[in-house]
């Protein structure tokens, strides 16, 4: 074991309270068996204390921080360049899990090729990753959300279920745990609903970034872990699917806001239904659908 | 975390030290318990599952304590005790 080893927060917790501790007990032994004043016995148990408190409670083990960074990084830029590889262009959307079906039990972020307006989405399960749409026309790709796992781990780490928050106090849930576990400085999310839409205004302080992003797709595709973390905290408290309409990074203030809308169609057992105000407004833009079939309702069937 | 605690039990060394010298070691107890059980309760949300058991585990011994000093106390009240 080096002296680097021992400079960790781990052994150096051990070290501090071993030695704490062992000076409590020689406080102790020197009150009881030496005649010493109450002085030395209060003082030499605090220290105890102090000491096997310090050892217990910093006990795990931890990698240096620029570890982490390099691992983060390597994993933004692998997926950077395979969407890059993909060509995809289009605003990622968010699709929630739903308890009915099998295979949809995961949050998904699906990237459209192309922004195509609110086209139908193809069929999305938790195993797909290449969708070629339902005629061709809207093609993307569908990953597990890098915020995911992440979103699981303070879940079960912090022992609370974001599925069970209500949206409207999801900022109070997550605010405390994102920057005590400085993944972000502070979080707002702002929610507005208009008629059957909810709109969400997201606003991260993410603090200097700059060894761990470069360029502004990581923030557009939502590749950074943390930012995708909270838009998946959203998707899973609401249960309805948004589209990252919009992302504004300003570097100076170390700020990202998203701009959410919701789909209005509802993921289902792999595919999305579609309200009648959306299949008119798609009837009408393929100029009645160009010989083909209206969609049905149910696009995809699963 | 560990570090106000550490503050706090040397604060309750210096508040027994100095204003309860006779049963200094008592008040340290008590008042390092009531103050472990203000942080864990505050910092319930913050902290994760695996720290609040840890955590608990001295709260559980600070209450066995707790316990004994005030056994302790009655029976020296009702002269059981010396």
């Amino acid at each position: 074991m080096d002296l680097q080893t021992l400079n960790r927060p781990k052994y150096r917790a051990w070290v501090l309270g071993g030695v704490a501790a062992v000076v409590g007990i020689a406080g102790i032994a020197f009150a009881l068996l030496g005649g010493g004043s109450t002085v030395f016995l209060v003082g030499g148990v605090g220290l105890v204390l102090i000491g096997v408190f310090t050892i217990a409670m910093v006990s795990e083990d931890t990698t240096p921080t620029s570890v982490n960074k390099a691992q983060g990084k390597a994993s933004i830029s692998t997926f950077l360049n395979l969407i890059a590889s993909l060509k995809l262009e289009g605003r990622p959307v968010y699709l929630p899990a739903t308890e009915n079906e099998p295979h949809v039990v995961k949050e998904r972020m699906f990237i459209p090729l192309k922004d195509g307006g609110r086209k139908p989405l193809p069929p999305v399960d938790d195993e797909e990753v290449f969708h070629t749409g339902t005629d061709g026309t809207e093609i993307g790709a569908a990953f597990d959300p890098p915020g995911r796992e992440l979103l699981d781990l303070l879940e079960k780490d912090v022992g609370t279920d974001t599925s069970n928050v209500d949206p409207h106090q999801l900022e109070e849930a997550l605010r405390a745990t994102v920057s005590n576990y400085e993944l972000l400085q502070d979080v707002n999310i702002r929610m507005d609903s208009k008629g059957n839409k909810t709109t969400s205004r997201i606003i991260m302080k993410v603090g200097d970034v700059e060894d761990l992003v470069e360029g502004e797709d990581a923030f557009r595709f939502t590749v950074f872990p943390p930012a995708s973390l909270v838009i998946t905290a959203l998707v899973r408290s609401t249960g309805k699917p948004f589209e990252v309409r919009s992302f504004k990074w300003s570097k100076s203030k170390g700020e990202l806001i998203y701009e959410l809308v919701e789909m209005s169609s509802k993921r289902l057992p792999g595919s999305f239904q579609l309200n009648e105000e959306e299949l008119d407004r798609m009837s009408s833009k393929n100029g009645g659908a160009k010989g083909r079939s209206r969609p049905s309702k149910k696009m995809g069937g699963g | 975390m560990v570090l106000i605690v550490a503050g706090w039990i040397f604060f309750c060394v210096i508040v027994g030290l100095v204003f309860f010298e006779n049963i200094a070691l008592e008040v340290m107890f008590i008042l390092s318990l009531i103050g472990v059980l203000v942080i864990r309760e505050l910092n319930d949300r913050l902290t994760s599952v695996d720290l609040k058991q840890r955590f608990d585990i001295f709260i559980y011994l600070g209450t066995a304590v707790f316990i004994f000093i005030v056994v302790a106390k009655v029976l020296r009240i009702l002269g059981v005790l010396g």
